[in-house]
């Protein structure tokens, strides 16, 4: 078959597929600000929190983070079908509405709604639902040294198989060193370098809530049973696991609803924008607003009660974050005038060490010397291991 | 009764001049040194006699000719007896120019003068009515046809046949053919056969084909008759050759908006890649829109992708996508042609109620072993063809397949997809057998498999087999039948192991098996008839989810199978009341069941349903029909003919769809479930009714046509907005009834010969959507209309091709169109530790406009014929102008902020370069 020596066609695409993904400002936004938004949900067996605040304009989310409108002055209370009402106990800062009504032994057979007067006159209330039991939850972590990665891990079971719909949300909590210990401070109040009894803003700790929408249902499974679901995990190189890291994860069962509903707000806030993705879309939650039925609202309260978890894993010998190249020390003289030290602080650069025999402080960057300039703070948190070091 | 050879041998004695010369005897002729061929038009023109001779025996002739009107016959017989030609006389103005000896070739026909003239017996009269079918390869001769008995009549007759490939004897489709003044008009169907009406006597037939060497054949009809006709393809010569197929179509056929497009033009339509594809193709014709570069399927006036009735070879394709939709399932080597009817719809299909969009392979070399091959960053190809038993049985086979892992790892990573893979390959075998001239059999074979995974843990498949088998008998010269027994499967596999305790695997699968019976015969040339029976079987298993490996806790979940018959009858008849109008009507009679063993719920009426409000459930036996849709399609069209370049068509079409796509994307994805209409769930119903104006202009070298369309669409599946289309035992329960208006001006204008070559087009069109079910409780957009995802209002495409020599071409694309609607964010709110976004009405907003510009460059290096290979290079640039189409805008919580972003496909110029070689 000789012809088939013959045989040739080619096809040479020169350059390769080229997509991209850019920023893009839309234009002739309709907004619709100030729909309240109802967060939290009733137990009936200990303390929680039902957080009020209002929607803000989406033409505003180039300019970063903003504040988050908060509703500090509705009357809000818990119903239950029988008419008997348990009002907050306090309002938060953060707009939270702190209530306990567990030492009234509230009955569990009973149904509850949330009741909310807002500040501008409308009443809103939730429909009337039950509570819902919870399910025991373990965690679990492993140092994935392939994937250069910290895991976490939840387990969690429901004998009773009444579970089925599960909710986290976490709070991290990590200490983290400076680049540099510094021996010594800029005293304000003397106005000078001055020798500290322990190493100078080194060790701080920091703390972060999940945003992640993290959802499972086991209503396809054998058993309502949850077997080492990764909920988080982090590189190693990132500041969070370099020293010691703490997480409590809270696990709440909710009801298909509330499911549903989670599970549209995952989808529409992370399953946008792929070529096979599906498009966005509202579904309406469990609040609405009796006086004006054309007055939207936004949340689902239901009544749960939540489980918490925390683990605690130390990352001493993992690589640490990417520390940055230092500048050579500045020497100052230990006389110099006032005026030029605040101009070196100004320029971002603070003492670390008094060599009083030579008579001049080092001087390096005040964000490689102070931990606080990486968001933390130096406050050792209450739950924080006795073992673990302080400073 | 023996058969006569087509044709006869038999010598001629020199005919004796002088001859008596009619007409036009004062007429004097005194020409010095002109070419045959002008004296010939000259003496054509003055006078009612023929002349016949091959040109390239006589181009280097000159002849100088004085004579008057008298003499003049006997003058250019002496003046071609000099340079070693004769003239003959072969009728009673016939002549034939013949170089050299006097022995030539004459049809046995050209008795049939002498029989008129009553110097034959009766006994061979009946012999030569029974002639045959004759192939007509020359353009110098006269093919007599018919029953010369005939010869005295008026009115009109029919001659039928087949057209071939003059080298590879495989039926060539889309070729017009028609009497020279263009009144008398047919195309060639994907069989390559023909059926024109013509006037009795002598005629000249143009035939024209895309790519084919326009030719003509001098006929002589008595009465309904067949012909063959081989035709050469189009090889690049300096004295150039317009090509100036379909130009006729438009303003002769009775149906309104039908877009024939044929392989090799495909080719020249500049794609990303270089890889010529047909749903692309398609793309650039008026009317037909897509969501977006990559997305598979395709809209057809304002239709949902899966109303769109795609058949290969008669069997029905369902994910018509490779590769995310950069790839069409279709490899362009083994396709021949595609027809995509928009609004007519022929009564012979059903089941869909936008459009039809027929693609046929080829059929193999009938003559020699031939083959191609082709290596790409992206695929390889291999082409092999030809004849088992020559001149009756061929095949063609064909594989594709890509390697295209290391293209994933180039996109960015925020698009999700570079830690994936994506591969897939083709099959495609076909197989064709004449039995004699009027019995053939064609059996294809498609096989396609893709699979690809956005991460290791996430993977996918989908397979698509489609086998069919058409037999096809030509039962008289009025009448013919196909027959055709199809069987069609689509199926994918979903796995995911993220988590190993709820690792599955989900899988899909809709097996269809059809039977045609399809009959079409012409009565007295007024009426032609279609009509036949369809019936399909469908066995859908809508879902099984099973545990991956042995630590998965998930639970087997089979969904039951559904199954379902659907058969319809119809008939139509093509009226040619006059020759300015004609009229094409049409019923379809439809009867739809699924079929037990099936459980099902009843639902509270007038409630939203849900599990709450379900009533009872009915099983239903094997074999027993559940619930039985049935109703009448009408399909009518009629055109009114002006002129022989101007005509008015209208048309009304209703249509029925049994089988609905569920899916929550806009594009055709590897995870959309089809389902079948059951207890709970009622056919699509659609209608169009449309009106068009077809005007040739400049000569019939610029087709110039407006179409204007209305169409409606009921039943068609939406999904609410918590719906969960996987794994769902109750389907009805998450799925809306939606209605849908569309309407649209197309405005085209094509010139298909000359150096510059090509269409530009300009569409407005509306499409939307309302959700107006009494028991949807929370409908979208507030039971309002709304815009479909695919709602572009103004849509302008142009494709180009220029002809600087015959070496050198340039093609261009342009596509421009409205950004697509989208749903867009009202408002942000702070919830579960991130900022959130509040939607507002669906498809309330617009992304930005799109805008392309293709340009390739064609180098054509060969030009002689009788090279064993032709080699071509075509040069391009996809998205010359580098501009970055939105493919969607979207917001994304990251952390504490929100941002918007904008995803383009291909958002930079993509430069390829293809080199082909045939031989």
């Amino acid at each position: 078959m000789k012809y088939l020596l013959k045989l040739f066609g080619i096809v040479f695409p020169a350059l390769i597929w080229v997509s991209c993904i850019v920023p893009y400002e839309p234009e002739e936004l309709v907004n619709l600000d100030d729909i309240i938004v109802v967060e939290g949900n009733i137990s009936l067996t200990g303390p929680f929190s039902i957080r009020i605040t209002r929607s803000a304009p989406i033409s505003t989310y180039q300019y970063g983070q903003r504040t988050i409108k908060i509703e500090r002055n509705a009357r809000v209370f818990v119903r239950d079908s029988k008419g008997q009402t348990y009002k907050a106990d306090t309002v938060t800062a953060y707009g939270e509405y702190l209530f306990d009504f567990s030492g009234l032994r509230p009955s569990l057979e009973e149904e509850y709604q949330l009741v909310i007067e807002s500040q501008d006159g409308q009443t809103y209330e939730t429909d009337f639902r039950k509570s819902r039991h919870s399910s025991d939850m373990e965690l679990d972590y492993i140092i994935d040294t392939l994937e250069q990665k910290i895991r976490i891990f939840v387990s969690s079971h429901d004998d009773a198989g009444m579970s089925k719909y599960y909710y986290w949300n976490y709070t991290e909590t990590w200490d983290y060193v400076s680049q540099m210990p510094a021996y010594c401070y800029f005293d304000v109040s003397k106005v000078k370098e001055t020798i500290a009894s322990r190493p100078w803003m080194y060790r701080c700790w920091n703390s972060r809530g999940s945003s992640e929408i993290l959802l499972v249902e086991t209503s396809s499974l054998v058993q309502d049973r949850i077997i080492d679901l990764e909920i988080h995990s982090i590189d190693f190189r990132d500041i969070r696991i370099t020293q010691h890291y703490s997480i409590e994860v809270v696990q709440t069962v909710l009801d298909n609803d509330a499911y549903l509903y989670m599970e549209n707000m995952r989808k529409n806030s992370y399953d946008i924008g792929d070529i096979f993705s599906p498009q966005p879309n509202e579904i309406r939650g469990n609040i609405s607003c009796v006086t004006d039925p054309s007055v939207r609202a936004i949340g689902f309260v239901s009544v749960c009660n939540s489980v918490r978890k925390r683990l605690f894993i130390s990352c001493i010998g993992l690589p640490g974050y990417v520390r940055e190249p230092m500048p050579p020390d500045t020497v100052v003289p230990l006389n110099s005038t006032v005026g030029f030290m605040i101009a070196l602080i100004q320029q971002g650069f603070s003492p670390h060490t008094i060599d009083p025999l030579a008579g001049v402080s080092y001087w390096n960057l005040t964000r490689c010397i102070d931990c606080r300039s990486k968001g933390g703070k130096p406050e050792v948190p209450s739950f924080w291991p006795a073992e673990w070091p302080r400073f | 009764m023996t058969r006569r050879s087509g044709t006869i041998r038999l010598l001629l004695l020199a005919i004796t001049f002088p001859v008596t010369v009619v007409a036009h005897a004062q007429e004097s002729y005194n020409l010095r040194f002109v070419t045959l061929d002008s004296i010939v038009r000259t003496l054509e023109l003055r006078t009612p006699e023929r002349f016949y001779y091959a040109p390239e025996q006589t181009d280097t002739l000159l002849i100088s000719l004085q004579a008057d009107g008298k003499n003049v016959l006997e003058a250019l017989g002496k003046e071609l007896g000099k340079s070693g030609f004769s003239l003959y006389r072969m009728d009673q103005h016939g002549w034939a120019i013949i170089k050299g000896t006097p022995v030539v070739e004459i049809h046995e026909a050209f008795y049939a003068d002498s029989l008129e003239n009553g110097k034959h017996q009766k006994e061979e009269l009946s012999q030569l009515a029974d002639n045959g079918r004759q192939a007509a390869d020359s353009e110098n001769r006269l093919y007599t046809l018919g029953d010369p008995r005939f010869s005295g009549l008026e009115g009109n007759v029919r001659l039928t046949g087949y057209i071939h490939d003059h080298m590879s004897g495989e039926p060539v489709a889309g070729v017009s053919i028609m009497t020279e003044d263009k009144q008398y008009f047919a195309m060639s169907d994907s069989y390559g056969f023909y059926s024109l009406s013509l006037p009795r006597g002598y005629n000249t037939l143009l035939i024209q084909g895309f790519g084919y060497k326009d030719s003509r054949r001098y006929i002589r009809i008595f009465s309904d008759s067949s012909l063959e006709l081989n035709i050469a393809e189009e090889v690049f010569s300096l004295q150039g050759i317009v090509i100036s197929a379909e130009k006729m179509e438009n303003v002769r056929n009775v149906r309104l908006g039908i877009e024939r497009v044929r392989a090799d033009r495909i080719r020249h339509i500049p794609m990303a890649f270089g890889e010529a594809d047909v749903i692309r193709a398609v793309l650039t014709l008026p009317g037909v829109k897509s969501v977006g570069e990559a997305a598979g399927g395709f809209n057809v006036r304002g239709g949902a992708t899966d109303q769109n009735l795609i058949l290969y070879n008669q069997g029905t394709i369902y994910n018509s996508s490779h590769l995310f939709g950069l790839f069409s399932l279709f490899n362009n080597d083994v396709i021949s042609s595609l027809e995509l009817y928009k609004s007519s719809i022929p009564a012979k299909f059903g089941g869909r109620i936008s459009s039809v969009l027929e693609v046929n392979s080829r059929e193999g070399n009938k003559n020699r072993f031939t083959g191609s091959a082709g290596i790409g960053l992206l695929t390889t190809k291999l082409t092999l063809e030809g004849p088992i038993i020559k001149d009756r049985t061929s095949f063609i086979l064909a594989g594709r397949t890509t390697y295209s892992d290391w293209l994933m790892k180039l996109i960015p990573k925020e698009s999700g997809y570079n830690d994936g893979s994506a591969n897939f390959y083709d099959l495609n075998a076909g197989i064709s057998h004449r039995f004699n001239q009027n019995n053939h059999l064609f059996v294809n074979g498609y096989f396609s498999r893709d699979r690809f995974s956005f991460d290791p843990n996430v993977s996918y498949r989908y397979q698509n087999i489609n086998t069919s088998a058409r037999y096809r008998s030509v039962i008289s010269d009025r009448s013919d039948m196909v027959l055709t027994l199809a069987y069609d499967k689509y199926n994918y596999h979903m796995q995911d192991t993220t988590n190993a305790a709820m690792g599955y695997d989900m899988s899909f699968s809709l097996q269809q098996a059809s039977f045609k019976a399809d009959f079409s015969s012409r009565l007295n040339g007024k009426h032609k008839l279609e009509y036949g029976l369809n019936a399909y079987y469908y066995i859908l298993d809508p879902g099984t989810y099973l545990p991956f490996d042995d630590r998965s806790l998930v639970s087997s979940d089979i969904l039951q199978r559904e199954q379902a018959f659907e058969t319809a009858l119809y008939l139509s008849d093509n009226w040619e009341i006059t020759p300015e109008l004609s009229i094409e009507m049409g019923i379809r009679y439809g009867l739809y069941s699924a079929l037990g063993p099936n459980r099902h719920y009843l639902y509270d009426p007038g409630k939203p349903r849900s599990e709450e409000t379900a009533t009872d459930s009915v099983y239903v036996g094997a074999g027993k029909m559940i619930a039985p849709y049935h109703g009448p399609e009408f399909r009518l069209s009629m055109r009114y003919a002006f002129t022989s370049d101007f005509s008015v068509k209208a048309g009304f079409n209703s249509m029925r769809q049994n089988i609905h796509m569920l899916s929550n994307t806009t594009v055709i994805s590897p995870t959309d479930i089809w389902k079948l209409s059951d207890a709970n769930i009622r056919p699509q119903k659609g209608w169009q009714t449309a009106l068009g104006f077809y005007k040739n202009l400049m000569n019939n070298t610029l087709e110039l046509s407006v179409e204007g369309y209305y169409k409606h669409m009921d039943r068609y599946l939406d999904y609410a907005s918590f719906a969960r289309l996987l794994m769902n035992p109750r389907i009805e329960t998450d799925v809306i009834e939606t209605r849908g208006r569309a309407y649209g001006v197309e405005i085209m204008l094509k010139r298909s010969l000359g150096r510059l070559n090509g269409w530009i087009s300009y569409t407005y069109s509306r499409t939307q959507l309302k959700q107006d079910d009494p028991r949807v409780a929370e409908p979208v957009n507030k039971g309002n209309w709304y815009p479909a995802p695919y709602d572009k209002p103004h849509d302008l495409k142009l494709v180009g091709n220029f002809k600087f020599t015959h070496r050198f071409s340039l093609s261009m694309n342009l596509d421009y169109s409205t950004g697509r609607p989208i749903t867009m964010p009202i408002g942000t709110y702070h919830y579960a530790g991130g900022w959130r976004l509040l939607y507002g009405d669906r498809n309330a907003h617009r992304i930005p406009d799109y805008f392309r510009l293709d340009i390739s460059f064609n180098i054509e290096p060969s030009h002689k014929l009788t090279l064993l290979t032709h080699s071509s290079f075509t040069i391009g640039v996809y998205n010359v102008t580098g501009r970055k189409n939105p493919y969607s805008v979207f917001f994304r919580t990251e952390g504490i902020t929100v941002n918007s972003y904008m995803l383009s496909i291909f958002g930079s110029p993509i430069p390829y370069i293809t080199y082909n070689i045939r031989f």
